[in-house]
Protein backbone atom coordinates (compact mmCIF):
# COMPACT_ATOMS: atom_id res chain seq x y z
CA UNK A 1 0.00 0.00 0.00
CA UNK A 2 2.97 2.49 0.59
CA UNK A 3 4.28 1.99 -2.46
CA UNK A 4 0.61 3.01 -4.45
CA UNK A 5 0.96 6.07 -1.53
CA UNK A 6 4.28 7.06 -2.44
CA UNK A 7 3.07 6.85 -6.15
CA UNK A 8 0.11 9.14 -5.54
CA UNK A 9 2.61 11.95 -4.22
CA UNK A 10 5.18 11.87 -6.30
CA UNK A 11 2.03 12.45 -9.15
CA UNK A 12 0.63 15.27 -7.01
CA UNK A 13 4.58 16.67 -6.33
CA UNK A 14 5.48 16.20 -9.96
CA UNK A 15 1.84 18.26 -11.22
CA UNK A 16 2.35 21.31 -8.78
CA UNK A 17 5.70 21.54 -9.65
CA UNK A 18 4.50 21.72 -13.34
CA UNK A 19 5.50 18.80 -15.25
CA UNK A 20 2.02 18.10 -17.24
CA UNK A 21 -0.38 16.31 -15.60
CA UNK A 22 -0.33 13.07 -18.14
CA UNK A 23 3.17 12.88 -18.46
CA UNK A 24 3.66 13.03 -14.82
CA UNK A 25 1.03 9.75 -14.40
CA UNK A 26 2.88 8.14 -17.38
CA UNK A 27 5.92 8.65 -15.57
CA UNK A 28 5.23 7.52 -12.01
CA UNK A 29 3.11 4.79 -13.47
CA UNK A 30 6.41 3.27 -15.32
CA UNK A 31 8.64 3.65 -12.43
CA UNK A 32 5.94 2.28 -9.87
CA UNK A 33 5.17 -0.90 -12.66
CA UNK A 34 9.01 -1.19 -12.93
CA UNK A 35 9.59 -1.27 -9.57
CA UNK A 36 6.93 -3.73 -8.59
CA UNK A 37 7.46 -5.70 -11.95
CA UNK A 38 10.82 -5.15 -13.32
CA UNK A 39 11.82 -2.86 -16.06
CA UNK A 40 11.08 -5.03 -18.84
CA UNK A 41 7.14 -5.81 -18.17
CA UNK A 42 7.12 -2.15 -17.70
CA UNK A 43 8.77 -1.78 -21.31
CA UNK A 44 6.35 -3.72 -22.45
CA UNK A 45 2.90 -2.16 -20.76
CA UNK A 46 3.74 1.14 -21.59
CA UNK A 47 3.10 0.76 -25.20
CA UNK A 48 0.61 -1.72 -25.16
CA UNK A 49 -1.54 0.55 -22.91
CA UNK A 50 -1.38 3.61 -25.37
CA UNK A 51 -2.42 1.23 -28.44
CA UNK A 52 -5.00 -0.38 -26.63
CA UNK A 53 -6.25 3.08 -25.45
CA UNK A 54 -6.03 4.36 -28.70
CA UNK A 55 -7.27 2.14 -31.35
CA UNK A 56 -10.29 1.95 -29.49
CA UNK A 57 -14.18 2.55 -31.24
CA UNK A 58 -15.43 4.02 -28.75
CA UNK A 59 -13.34 6.39 -27.86
CA UNK A 60 -14.41 8.31 -31.35
CA UNK A 61 -17.47 9.61 -29.45
CA UNK A 62 -15.08 12.41 -27.37
CA UNK A 63 -13.67 14.15 -30.67
CA UNK A 64 -16.69 14.03 -32.41
CA UNK A 65 -19.04 15.63 -29.31
CA UNK A 66 -15.94 18.52 -29.22
CA UNK A 67 -15.70 19.34 -33.17
CA UNK A 68 -19.83 19.38 -32.57
CA UNK A 69 -19.27 22.11 -30.12
CA UNK A 70 -16.52 23.86 -31.90
CA UNK A 71 -18.69 24.15 -34.90
CA UNK A 72 -21.83 25.23 -33.66
CA UNK A 73 -19.91 27.59 -31.20
CA UNK A 74 -18.22 29.34 -34.46
CA UNK A 75 -21.70 29.36 -36.04
CA UNK A 76 -22.82 32.09 -33.29
CA UNK A 77 -25.65 30.77 -31.40
CA UNK A 78 -24.04 31.75 -28.01
CA UNK A 79 -25.54 35.02 -28.09
CA UNK A 80 -28.83 34.40 -29.65
CA UNK A 81 -29.19 31.46 -26.94
CA UNK A 82 -28.66 34.61 -24.20
CA UNK A 83 -31.32 37.02 -25.77
CA UNK A 84 -33.51 34.47 -26.17
CA UNK A 85 -33.60 33.76 -22.64
CA UNK A 86 -33.29 37.01 -21.14
CA UNK A 87 -36.51 37.79 -23.57
CA UNK A 88 -37.81 35.27 -21.48
CA UNK A 89 -36.95 35.59 -17.81
CA UNK A 90 -35.52 39.26 -18.17
CA UNK A 91 -38.20 40.56 -16.53
CA UNK A 92 -37.94 39.13 -13.04
CA UNK A 93 -35.80 40.49 -10.03
CA UNK A 94 -32.64 39.15 -10.93
CA UNK A 95 -33.75 37.89 -14.77
CA UNK A 96 -30.01 38.59 -16.45
CA UNK A 97 -28.90 35.71 -13.98
CA UNK A 98 -31.64 33.46 -14.50
CA UNK A 99 -31.16 33.92 -18.44
CA UNK A 100 -27.55 33.08 -17.67
CA UNK A 101 -28.44 29.64 -16.01
CA UNK A 102 -30.77 29.26 -18.73
CA UNK A 103 -28.28 30.02 -22.02
CA UNK A 104 -25.35 27.93 -19.61
CA UNK A 105 -27.98 25.11 -19.50
CA UNK A 106 -28.59 25.58 -23.18
CA UNK A 107 -25.51 26.03 -24.83
CA UNK A 108 -24.77 22.71 -22.55
CA UNK A 109 -26.71 20.86 -24.97
CA UNK A 110 -24.76 21.06 -27.52
CA UNK A 111 -21.17 21.47 -26.26
CA UNK A 112 -19.80 19.17 -23.22
CA UNK A 113 -17.53 21.60 -21.78
CA UNK A 114 -18.19 23.57 -19.12
CA UNK A 115 -14.89 25.92 -19.76
CA UNK A 116 -16.48 26.43 -23.32
CA UNK A 117 -19.57 27.46 -22.09
CA UNK A 118 -17.91 29.47 -19.24
CA UNK A 119 -16.07 31.19 -21.87
CA UNK A 120 -18.77 32.06 -23.97
CA UNK A 121 -21.11 33.68 -21.58
CA UNK A 122 -18.54 35.76 -19.66
CA UNK A 123 -18.42 37.79 -22.95
CA UNK A 124 -22.01 38.27 -23.23
CA UNK A 125 -23.94 37.84 -20.06
CA UNK A 126 -21.45 39.79 -17.69
CA UNK A 127 -21.25 43.62 -19.73
CA UNK A 128 -24.59 43.72 -19.60
CA UNK A 129 -25.21 42.66 -16.14
CA UNK A 130 -23.24 45.01 -14.70
CA UNK A 131 -24.48 47.55 -17.09
CA UNK A 132 -28.33 47.41 -15.31
CA UNK A 133 -26.17 47.23 -11.80
CA UNK A 134 -25.95 43.90 -11.29
CA UNK A 135 -22.77 43.30 -8.42
CA UNK A 136 -19.51 41.97 -9.80
CA UNK A 137 -19.55 38.93 -7.73
CA UNK A 138 -23.07 38.15 -8.65
CA UNK A 139 -22.74 38.72 -12.55
CA UNK A 140 -18.95 36.96 -12.61
CA UNK A 141 -20.20 34.05 -9.92
CA UNK A 142 -23.47 33.29 -11.79
CA UNK A 143 -21.30 32.76 -15.15
CA UNK A 144 -18.67 30.85 -13.67
CA UNK A 145 -21.18 28.44 -11.83
CA UNK A 146 -23.66 28.25 -14.48
CA UNK A 147 -20.64 27.20 -16.54
CA UNK A 148 -20.61 23.90 -15.35
CA UNK A 149 -23.72 23.04 -16.52
CA UNK A 150 -22.20 22.45 -19.80
CA UNK A 151 -20.95 19.08 -17.48
CA UNK A 152 -23.86 17.76 -16.27
CA UNK A 153 -25.87 18.17 -19.43
CA UNK A 154 -25.19 15.58 -22.62
CA UNK A 155 -23.18 15.79 -24.17
CA UNK A 156 -20.84 15.87 -21.25
CA UNK A 157 -16.98 15.01 -21.95
CA UNK A 158 -16.32 14.08 -18.49
CA UNK A 159 -19.20 12.00 -18.30
CA UNK A 160 -17.31 10.31 -21.93
CA UNK A 161 -14.58 9.94 -20.14
CA UNK A 162 -16.20 8.14 -16.79
CA UNK A 163 -17.63 5.72 -19.16
CA UNK A 164 -14.73 4.61 -21.10
CA UNK A 165 -12.39 3.73 -18.25
CA UNK A 166 -15.15 2.48 -15.94
CA UNK A 167 -16.68 0.30 -18.82
CA UNK A 168 -20.02 1.82 -18.55
CA UNK A 169 -22.85 2.48 -21.22
CA UNK A 170 -22.09 5.93 -22.14
CA UNK A 171 -25.65 6.35 -23.61
CA UNK A 172 -26.93 5.24 -20.03
CA UNK A 173 -25.06 7.88 -18.23
CA UNK A 174 -26.25 10.25 -20.58
CA UNK A 175 -29.88 9.31 -19.64
CA UNK A 176 -28.81 8.77 -15.66
CA UNK A 177 -27.54 12.58 -15.76
CA UNK A 178 -30.51 14.78 -17.18
CA UNK A 179 -32.55 15.00 -14.67
CA UNK A 180 -29.70 15.76 -11.79
CA UNK A 181 -28.55 18.06 -14.28
CA UNK A 182 -31.94 19.86 -14.96
CA UNK A 183 -31.84 19.84 -10.96
CA UNK A 184 -29.01 21.54 -10.20
CA UNK A 185 -29.98 24.10 -12.84
CA UNK A 186 -33.23 24.78 -10.67
CA UNK A 187 -30.88 24.65 -8.03
CA UNK A 188 -29.26 27.62 -8.96
CA UNK A 189 -32.40 29.39 -10.04
CA UNK A 190 -33.19 29.39 -6.76
CA UNK A 191 -29.94 30.59 -5.61
CA UNK A 192 -30.54 33.37 -7.18
CA UNK A 193 -33.94 33.99 -6.01
CA UNK A 194 -32.48 33.60 -2.12
CA UNK A 195 -29.75 36.05 -3.21
CA UNK A 196 -32.65 38.66 -4.34
CA UNK A 197 -34.36 38.04 -0.83
CA UNK A 198 -31.29 38.54 1.30
CA UNK A 199 -29.06 41.07 -0.82
CA UNK A 200 -31.49 42.72 -3.17
CA UNK A 201 -29.35 45.89 -3.99
CA UNK A 202 -27.19 42.92 -5.65
CA UNK A 203 -29.66 42.47 -8.37
CA UNK A 204 -31.66 44.94 -10.09
CA UNK A 205 -35.76 44.93 -10.41
CA UNK A 206 -36.28 42.94 -14.05
CA UNK A 207 -37.19 45.16 -16.83
CA UNK A 208 -40.47 45.16 -18.95
CA UNK A 209 -42.28 42.08 -19.65
CA UNK A 210 -42.02 41.11 -23.10
CA UNK A 211 -45.38 40.23 -24.84
CA UNK A 212 -45.83 36.59 -25.44
CA UNK A 213 -45.60 37.13 -29.65
CA UNK A 214 -42.13 38.35 -28.60
CA UNK A 215 -40.77 36.02 -26.47
CA UNK A 216 -42.41 33.38 -29.50
CA UNK A 217 -40.44 35.13 -32.03
CA UNK A 218 -37.48 35.26 -29.84
CA UNK A 219 -36.91 30.81 -30.10
CA UNK A 220 -35.74 31.40 -33.20
CA UNK A 221 -32.43 31.90 -32.02
CA UNK A 222 -33.00 28.78 -30.07
CA UNK A 223 -34.00 26.47 -32.75
CA UNK A 224 -30.99 24.82 -33.99
CA UNK A 225 -29.50 24.11 -30.85
CA UNK A 226 -32.79 22.54 -29.95
CA UNK A 227 -32.98 20.62 -33.40
CA UNK A 228 -29.37 19.55 -32.67
CA UNK A 229 -30.11 18.21 -29.29
CA UNK A 230 -33.58 16.25 -30.21
CA UNK A 231 -32.03 14.59 -33.28
CA UNK A 232 -28.58 13.60 -31.59
CA UNK A 233 -29.89 13.21 -27.81
CA UNK A 234 -33.27 11.87 -28.60
CA UNK A 235 -31.85 9.72 -30.93
CA UNK A 236 -30.07 8.02 -28.59
CA UNK A 237 -32.40 8.27 -26.10
CA UNK A 238 -34.29 6.59 -28.38
CA UNK A 239 -32.35 4.13 -28.71
CA UNK A 240 -32.40 4.58 -33.05
CA UNK A 241 -28.51 5.73 -32.71
CA UNK A 242 -25.56 4.47 -30.45
CA UNK A 243 -23.60 7.03 -29.00
CA UNK A 244 -20.88 6.87 -31.51
CA UNK A 245 -23.29 7.28 -34.43
CA UNK A 246 -25.17 9.93 -32.43
CA UNK A 247 -21.46 11.85 -32.29
CA UNK A 248 -21.31 11.13 -36.17
CA UNK A 249 -24.26 12.41 -37.24
CA UNK A 250 -24.57 15.24 -34.34
CA UNK A 251 -21.11 16.65 -35.83
CA UNK A 252 -22.19 16.37 -39.70
CA UNK A 253 -25.26 18.68 -38.65
CA UNK A 254 -23.22 20.86 -36.38
CA UNK A 255 -21.16 21.70 -39.40
CA UNK A 256 -24.31 22.23 -41.77
CA UNK A 257 -25.74 24.79 -39.53
CA UNK A 258 -22.86 26.31 -39.17
CA UNK A 259 -22.50 26.37 -42.69
CA UNK A 260 -26.00 27.70 -43.22
CA UNK A 261 -25.83 30.52 -40.65
CA UNK A 262 -22.18 31.73 -41.17
CA UNK A 263 -21.40 30.67 -44.46
CA UNK A 264 -18.32 28.67 -42.99
CA UNK A 265 -15.96 27.86 -45.81
CA UNK A 266 -13.48 25.07 -46.08
CA UNK A 267 -10.94 26.90 -44.13
CA UNK A 268 -12.91 27.88 -41.18
CA UNK A 269 -14.02 23.84 -40.74
CA UNK A 270 -10.25 22.85 -40.90
CA UNK A 271 -9.76 25.53 -38.33
CA UNK A 272 -12.54 24.10 -36.28
CA UNK A 273 -11.10 20.62 -36.52
CA UNK A 274 -7.38 21.44 -35.40
CA UNK A 275 -8.87 23.32 -32.40
CA UNK A 276 -10.98 19.92 -32.08
CA UNK A 277 -8.02 18.30 -32.24
CA UNK A 278 -5.74 20.06 -30.02
CA UNK A 279 -8.38 19.64 -27.33
CA UNK A 280 -8.90 15.90 -27.75
CA UNK A 281 -4.75 15.58 -27.79
CA UNK A 282 -4.86 17.25 -24.33
CA UNK A 283 -7.46 15.17 -23.43
CA UNK A 284 -5.68 12.03 -24.44
CA UNK A 285 -2.31 13.00 -23.27
CA UNK A 286 -4.31 12.87 -19.61
CA UNK A 287 -5.94 9.46 -20.80
CA UNK A 288 -2.77 7.53 -21.86
CA UNK A 289 -1.07 8.89 -18.63
CA UNK A 290 -4.11 7.59 -16.35
CA UNK A 291 -4.04 4.10 -18.16
CA UNK A 292 -0.36 3.31 -17.41
CA UNK A 293 -0.58 4.62 -13.67
CA UNK A 294 -3.87 3.02 -12.92
CA UNK A 295 -1.87 -0.64 -13.86
CA UNK A 296 0.43 0.46 -11.46
CA UNK A 297 -2.19 1.09 -8.94
CA UNK A 298 -3.84 -2.24 -10.24
CA UNK A 299 -0.95 -3.83 -9.86
CA UNK A 300 -0.30 -2.65 -6.40
CA UNK A 301 -2.75 -3.91 -4.91
CA UNK A 302 -3.64 -0.68 -3.01
CA UNK A 303 -7.36 -0.87 -4.06
CA UNK A 304 -8.00 -3.98 -2.64
CA UNK A 305 -6.41 -2.99 0.54
CA UNK A 306 -7.95 0.73 0.74
CA UNK A 307 -11.33 -1.71 0.64
CA UNK A 308 -10.38 -3.86 3.33
CA UNK A 309 -9.44 -0.84 5.51
CA UNK A 310 -12.64 1.14 4.47
CA UNK A 311 -14.86 -1.83 5.39
CA UNK A 312 -12.77 -2.14 8.76
CA UNK A 313 -13.95 1.25 9.64
CA UNK A 314 -17.57 -0.12 9.49
CA UNK A 315 -19.01 3.02 7.76
CA UNK A 316 -21.72 2.30 5.71
CA UNK A 317 -22.54 3.24 2.06
CA UNK A 318 -23.69 6.84 3.14
CA UNK A 319 -20.77 7.41 5.27
CA UNK A 320 -18.11 5.92 2.35
CA UNK A 321 -19.52 8.27 0.04
CA UNK A 322 -19.72 11.62 1.99
CA UNK A 323 -16.20 10.55 3.14
CA UNK A 324 -15.43 10.31 -1.06
CA UNK A 325 -17.18 13.67 -1.07
CA UNK A 326 -15.14 15.35 1.13
CA UNK A 327 -11.92 14.10 -0.68
CA UNK A 328 -13.27 15.33 -4.05
CA UNK A 329 -13.89 18.72 -2.76
CA UNK A 330 -10.25 18.77 -0.92
CA UNK A 331 -8.20 17.32 -4.19
CA UNK A 332 -10.62 19.42 -6.21
CA UNK A 333 -8.58 22.78 -5.15
CA UNK A 334 -5.66 21.39 -6.56
CA UNK A 335 -6.76 19.15 -9.46
CA UNK A 336 -8.15 19.90 -12.71
CA UNK A 337 -11.66 17.45 -13.52
CA UNK A 338 -10.05 14.84 -15.63
CA UNK A 339 -7.11 14.23 -14.02
CA UNK A 340 -9.16 14.32 -10.68
CA UNK A 341 -11.39 11.83 -12.42
CA UNK A 342 -8.70 9.52 -14.20
CA UNK A 343 -6.53 9.58 -10.97
CA UNK A 344 -9.21 8.41 -8.47
CA UNK A 345 -12.22 6.24 -10.49
CA UNK A 346 -9.66 3.10 -10.15
CA UNK A 347 -9.30 3.80 -6.68
CA UNK A 348 -12.93 4.37 -5.64
CA UNK A 349 -15.35 2.98 -7.83
CA UNK A 350 -14.34 -0.92 -6.67
CA UNK A 351 -14.69 0.17 -3.34
CA UNK A 352 -17.97 1.72 -3.76
CA UNK A 353 -19.61 -0.93 -5.87
CA UNK A 354 -18.61 -3.69 -2.98
CA UNK A 355 -21.08 -1.94 -1.03
CA UNK A 356 -23.40 -2.22 -3.24
CA UNK A 357 -23.27 1.35 -5.38
CA UNK A 358 -24.39 1.71 -8.87
CA UNK A 359 -21.47 2.33 -10.91
CA UNK A 360 -23.64 4.38 -13.66
CA UNK A 361 -24.89 6.54 -10.30
CA UNK A 362 -21.42 6.61 -8.70
CA UNK A 363 -20.36 8.40 -12.25
CA UNK A 364 -23.37 11.29 -11.89
CA UNK A 365 -22.10 11.21 -8.03
CA UNK A 366 -18.70 11.79 -9.40
CA UNK A 367 -19.33 14.46 -12.08
CA UNK A 368 -21.31 16.18 -9.56
CA UNK A 369 -18.52 16.37 -7.41
CA UNK A 370 -15.44 17.07 -9.82
CA UNK A 371 -17.72 20.59 -10.48
CA UNK A 372 -16.50 21.89 -7.40
CA UNK A 373 -13.02 21.74 -7.92
CA UNK A 374 -14.26 23.90 -11.23
CA UNK A 375 -15.20 26.27 -8.48
CA UNK A 376 -13.15 26.41 -5.98
CA UNK A 377 -9.66 28.04 -5.04
CA UNK A 378 -6.80 28.44 -6.44
CA UNK A 379 -7.25 26.19 -9.33
CA UNK A 380 -11.23 27.01 -9.74
CA UNK A 381 -10.83 26.71 -13.72
CA UNK A 382 -14.38 28.06 -14.58
CA UNK A 383 -13.44 30.92 -12.26
CA UNK A 384 -10.09 31.47 -14.44
CA UNK A 385 -11.84 31.02 -17.19
CA UNK A 386 -14.31 34.14 -16.41
CA UNK A 387 -11.46 36.27 -14.45
CA UNK A 388 -9.21 35.77 -18.08
CA UNK A 389 -12.64 37.54 -20.39
CA UNK A 390 -13.24 40.36 -17.33
CA UNK A 391 -9.57 41.30 -15.61
CA UNK A 392 -11.37 44.07 -13.55
CA UNK A 393 -13.32 41.98 -11.50
CA UNK A 394 -10.44 40.54 -8.55
CA UNK A 395 -10.73 36.70 -8.75
CA UNK A 396 -11.57 36.88 -4.86
CA UNK A 397 -15.19 38.43 -5.94
CA UNK A 398 -15.33 35.51 -8.22
CA UNK A 399 -15.07 32.80 -5.68
CA UNK A 400 -17.35 34.71 -3.38
CA UNK A 401 -20.02 35.02 -6.23
CA UNK A 402 -19.78 31.47 -6.74
CA UNK A 403 -20.57 30.36 -3.29
CA UNK A 404 -24.26 30.15 -2.83
CA UNK A 405 -24.50 28.21 -6.29
CA UNK A 406 -21.92 25.16 -4.49
CA UNK A 407 -24.08 25.71 -1.39
CA UNK A 408 -27.24 24.79 -4.40
CA UNK A 409 -24.75 22.15 -5.73
CA UNK A 410 -24.28 20.32 -2.65
CA UNK A 411 -27.73 20.36 -1.58
CA UNK A 412 -28.88 18.60 -4.92
CA UNK A 413 -25.63 16.00 -4.24
CA UNK A 414 -27.47 15.34 -0.77
CA UNK A 415 -30.77 14.54 -2.80
CA UNK A 416 -29.13 12.08 -4.68
CA UNK A 417 -27.34 10.37 -2.28
CA UNK A 418 -30.50 10.07 -0.27
CA UNK A 419 -32.74 9.36 -3.61
CA UNK A 420 -30.32 7.20 -5.71
CA UNK A 421 -33.41 6.60 -7.86
CA UNK A 422 -33.59 10.43 -9.50
CA UNK A 423 -30.57 9.18 -11.28
CA UNK A 424 -31.17 5.47 -11.93
CA UNK A 425 -34.89 5.61 -12.38
CA UNK A 426 -34.56 6.83 -15.79
CA UNK A 427 -32.63 4.62 -17.60
CA UNK A 428 -35.50 2.41 -17.13
CA UNK A 429 -37.55 4.69 -19.02
CA UNK A 430 -35.93 4.68 -22.13
CA UNK B 1 17.24 30.68 -38.87
CA UNK B 2 17.11 31.70 -42.97
CA UNK B 3 13.80 33.23 -44.37
CA UNK B 4 13.61 30.16 -46.69
CA UNK B 5 14.23 27.50 -43.92
CA UNK B 6 11.69 29.62 -42.11
CA UNK B 7 9.25 29.53 -44.34
CA UNK B 8 9.44 26.09 -45.67
CA UNK B 9 9.49 24.97 -41.72
CA UNK B 10 5.77 27.29 -41.70
CA UNK B 11 4.44 25.72 -44.95
CA UNK B 12 5.30 21.76 -42.95
CA UNK B 13 3.64 22.76 -40.48
CA UNK B 14 0.67 24.30 -41.94
CA UNK B 15 0.45 20.85 -43.96
CA UNK B 16 0.71 18.87 -40.80
CA UNK B 17 -2.26 20.70 -38.94
CA UNK B 18 -3.99 20.40 -42.08
CA UNK B 19 -3.93 16.54 -42.18
CA UNK B 20 -4.48 16.42 -38.37
CA UNK B 21 -7.76 18.30 -39.03
CA UNK B 22 -8.58 16.32 -42.21
CA UNK B 23 -8.45 13.64 -40.06
CA UNK B 24 -11.07 14.23 -37.84
CA UNK B 25 -13.27 15.59 -40.04
CA UNK B 26 -12.72 12.52 -41.98
CA UNK B 27 -14.26 10.04 -39.11
CA UNK B 28 -17.19 12.47 -39.03
CA UNK B 29 -17.79 11.90 -42.22
CA UNK B 30 -16.94 8.44 -42.20
CA UNK B 31 -19.57 7.72 -39.03
CA UNK B 32 -22.07 10.12 -41.21
CA UNK B 33 -22.24 7.89 -44.46
CA UNK B 34 -21.82 4.84 -42.69
CA UNK B 35 -24.93 5.90 -40.09
CA UNK B 36 -27.24 6.91 -43.56
CA UNK B 37 -26.24 4.05 -45.27
CA UNK B 38 -27.01 1.57 -42.94
CA UNK B 39 -30.46 3.24 -41.86
CA UNK B 40 -31.30 4.61 -45.23
CA UNK B 41 -30.01 2.43 -47.97
CA UNK B 42 -29.44 -0.69 -46.05
CA UNK B 43 -26.02 -0.41 -47.44
CA UNK B 44 -23.16 0.29 -44.14
CA UNK B 45 -19.79 1.21 -45.09
CA UNK B 46 -17.89 -1.81 -45.49
CA UNK B 47 -15.20 -1.97 -42.75
CA UNK B 48 -16.41 1.43 -40.97
CA UNK B 49 -15.26 0.38 -37.74
CA UNK B 50 -11.64 -0.52 -38.62
CA UNK B 51 -10.97 2.42 -40.33
CA UNK B 52 -12.91 4.63 -37.20
CA UNK B 53 -10.22 2.71 -35.51
CA UNK B 54 -7.30 3.44 -37.00
CA UNK B 55 -8.28 7.02 -37.63
CA UNK B 56 -8.80 7.49 -33.99
CA UNK B 57 -5.54 6.04 -32.87
CA UNK B 58 -3.87 8.43 -35.16
CA UNK B 59 -5.79 11.64 -33.96
CA UNK B 60 -5.41 10.59 -30.29
CA UNK B 61 -1.52 11.33 -31.19
CA UNK B 62 -1.42 13.83 -33.93
CA UNK B 63 -1.45 16.91 -32.20
CA UNK B 64 0.59 16.06 -29.31
CA UNK B 65 3.84 17.79 -30.62
CA UNK B 66 1.80 21.08 -31.31
CA UNK B 67 0.63 20.78 -27.70
CA UNK B 68 4.38 20.56 -26.71
CA UNK B 69 5.68 23.02 -28.52
CA UNK B 70 3.09 25.38 -27.37
CA UNK B 71 3.51 24.56 -23.99
CA UNK B 72 -0.55 23.73 -24.07
CA UNK B 73 -0.51 20.53 -22.18
CA UNK B 74 -3.17 20.58 -19.30
CA UNK B 75 -0.74 21.67 -16.23
CA UNK B 76 -1.46 22.40 -12.49
CA UNK B 77 1.48 24.71 -11.97
CA UNK B 78 0.65 25.65 -8.67
CA UNK B 79 3.84 25.95 -7.21
CA UNK B 80 6.10 27.03 -10.58
CA UNK B 81 9.14 29.98 -9.91
CA UNK B 82 7.99 33.20 -11.34
CA UNK B 83 11.38 34.08 -12.99
CA UNK B 84 15.07 33.79 -12.36
CA UNK B 85 17.78 31.02 -12.21
CA UNK B 86 15.40 28.72 -9.46
CA UNK B 87 12.73 29.61 -12.70
CA UNK B 88 14.85 28.07 -15.24
CA UNK B 89 16.22 25.27 -13.36
CA UNK B 90 12.59 23.78 -12.68
CA UNK B 91 11.51 24.79 -16.64
CA UNK B 92 14.39 22.59 -17.27
CA UNK B 93 13.65 19.73 -15.34
CA UNK B 94 10.22 19.86 -16.92
CA UNK B 95 11.18 19.80 -20.09
CA UNK B 96 13.61 16.76 -19.23
CA UNK B 97 10.88 14.93 -17.49
CA UNK B 98 8.36 15.83 -20.58
CA UNK B 99 11.58 14.78 -22.75
CA UNK B 100 11.77 11.02 -21.06
CA UNK B 101 8.20 10.41 -21.22
CA UNK B 102 7.96 11.20 -24.83
CA UNK B 103 11.24 8.57 -25.91
CA UNK B 104 9.67 5.96 -24.08
CA UNK B 105 6.56 6.42 -25.59
CA UNK B 106 7.94 6.47 -29.19
CA UNK B 107 10.34 3.69 -28.25
CA UNK B 108 7.72 1.79 -27.06
CA UNK B 109 5.83 2.38 -30.20
CA UNK B 110 8.40 1.81 -32.36
CA UNK B 111 8.55 -1.46 -30.72
CA UNK B 112 5.32 -2.56 -30.84
CA UNK B 113 5.10 -1.75 -34.95
CA UNK B 114 8.15 -3.79 -35.38
CA UNK B 115 6.58 -6.63 -33.42
CA UNK B 116 2.85 -6.24 -34.97
CA UNK B 117 4.82 -6.26 -38.50
CA UNK B 118 6.13 -9.67 -37.21
CA UNK B 119 3.63 -11.29 -36.56
CA UNK B 120 1.08 -9.50 -39.23
CA UNK B 121 -1.07 -8.01 -36.38
CA UNK B 122 -4.47 -6.53 -39.05
CA UNK B 123 -7.94 -5.48 -38.17
CA UNK B 124 -10.67 -7.82 -37.99
CA UNK B 125 -12.97 -6.97 -40.75
CA UNK B 126 -10.72 -5.44 -43.52
CA UNK B 127 -7.87 -6.91 -42.72
CA UNK B 128 -5.87 -3.79 -42.32
CA UNK B 129 -2.14 -4.03 -40.94
CA UNK B 130 -1.75 -2.52 -38.01
CA UNK B 131 1.96 -1.81 -37.90
CA UNK B 132 2.07 1.29 -40.66
CA UNK B 133 -0.58 2.98 -38.32
CA UNK B 134 1.17 2.27 -35.05
CA UNK B 135 4.90 3.57 -36.77
CA UNK B 136 3.22 6.68 -37.60
CA UNK B 137 1.69 6.87 -34.09
CA UNK B 138 5.83 6.37 -32.84
CA UNK B 139 7.02 9.02 -35.08
CA UNK B 140 4.42 11.51 -33.96
CA UNK B 141 5.55 10.72 -31.10
CA UNK B 142 9.58 11.47 -31.69
CA UNK B 143 8.34 14.89 -33.00
CA UNK B 144 7.15 15.28 -29.73
CA UNK B 145 10.39 14.37 -28.30
CA UNK B 146 11.54 16.92 -30.90
CA UNK B 147 9.76 19.54 -29.28
CA UNK B 148 10.89 19.09 -25.67
CA UNK B 149 14.29 19.15 -26.81
CA UNK B 150 14.06 22.49 -28.76
CA UNK B 151 12.45 23.85 -25.92
CA UNK B 152 14.62 22.88 -23.44
CA UNK B 153 17.51 24.40 -25.48
CA UNK B 154 15.71 27.66 -25.52
CA UNK B 155 15.81 27.92 -21.89
CA UNK B 156 18.94 26.82 -21.40
CA UNK B 157 20.15 28.99 -24.29
CA UNK B 158 18.27 32.66 -23.29
CA UNK B 159 18.67 35.10 -25.62
CA UNK B 160 21.35 38.48 -24.71
CA UNK B 161 19.57 41.20 -23.83
CA UNK B 162 20.10 43.99 -27.40
CA UNK B 163 22.79 46.25 -26.49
Amino acid sequence: MSIALIGFASVLLLAFLGVPLGFSMLAVGFVGFAWLRGLEPALVMVPQTLVDSSFTFGLSVIPLFILMGVFIHRSGVSEELYDTAQTWLGHFRGGLAHATVAACAMFGMISGSSLAAAATMSKVAIPQMRQRGYSDSLASGSVAAAGVLGMLIPPSVPLMIYGLIADQDIRKLFIAVMIPGLLVALSFIAAILLFAVLRPADLPVGGANKSFREKLSSLKGVIWTLLLFVVVIGGMYGGVFTVTEAAGIGCTMAFFIALLRRGMGLRDMLDCAVDAGKTTGMLFMIVFGAMVFANFINLSGFAYLLGEWVRGLGLGPVGILLAIALIYILLGCVLETLGLILLTVPIFLPIVTDFGVHPIWFGIFLIMMVEFGQLTPPVGLNVLTVKSVVHDIPTGKIFIGVTPFLIANLIIVALIILFPDIVLAPINWF
Amino acid sequence: MSPAVSKMAQSLERAYTVLGALLLVSISGLMFVDVIGRYFLNKPVKGAFDLVEALMALCAFWFLPLLSRDDRHISVTLLRAGSGMVARIQQSLIEIICLAVAVLMGYGLFETALEYQQIQESSLILGLPKAPFVMVCAVVVMLMAIAHVSRLIRILTPKEPAS
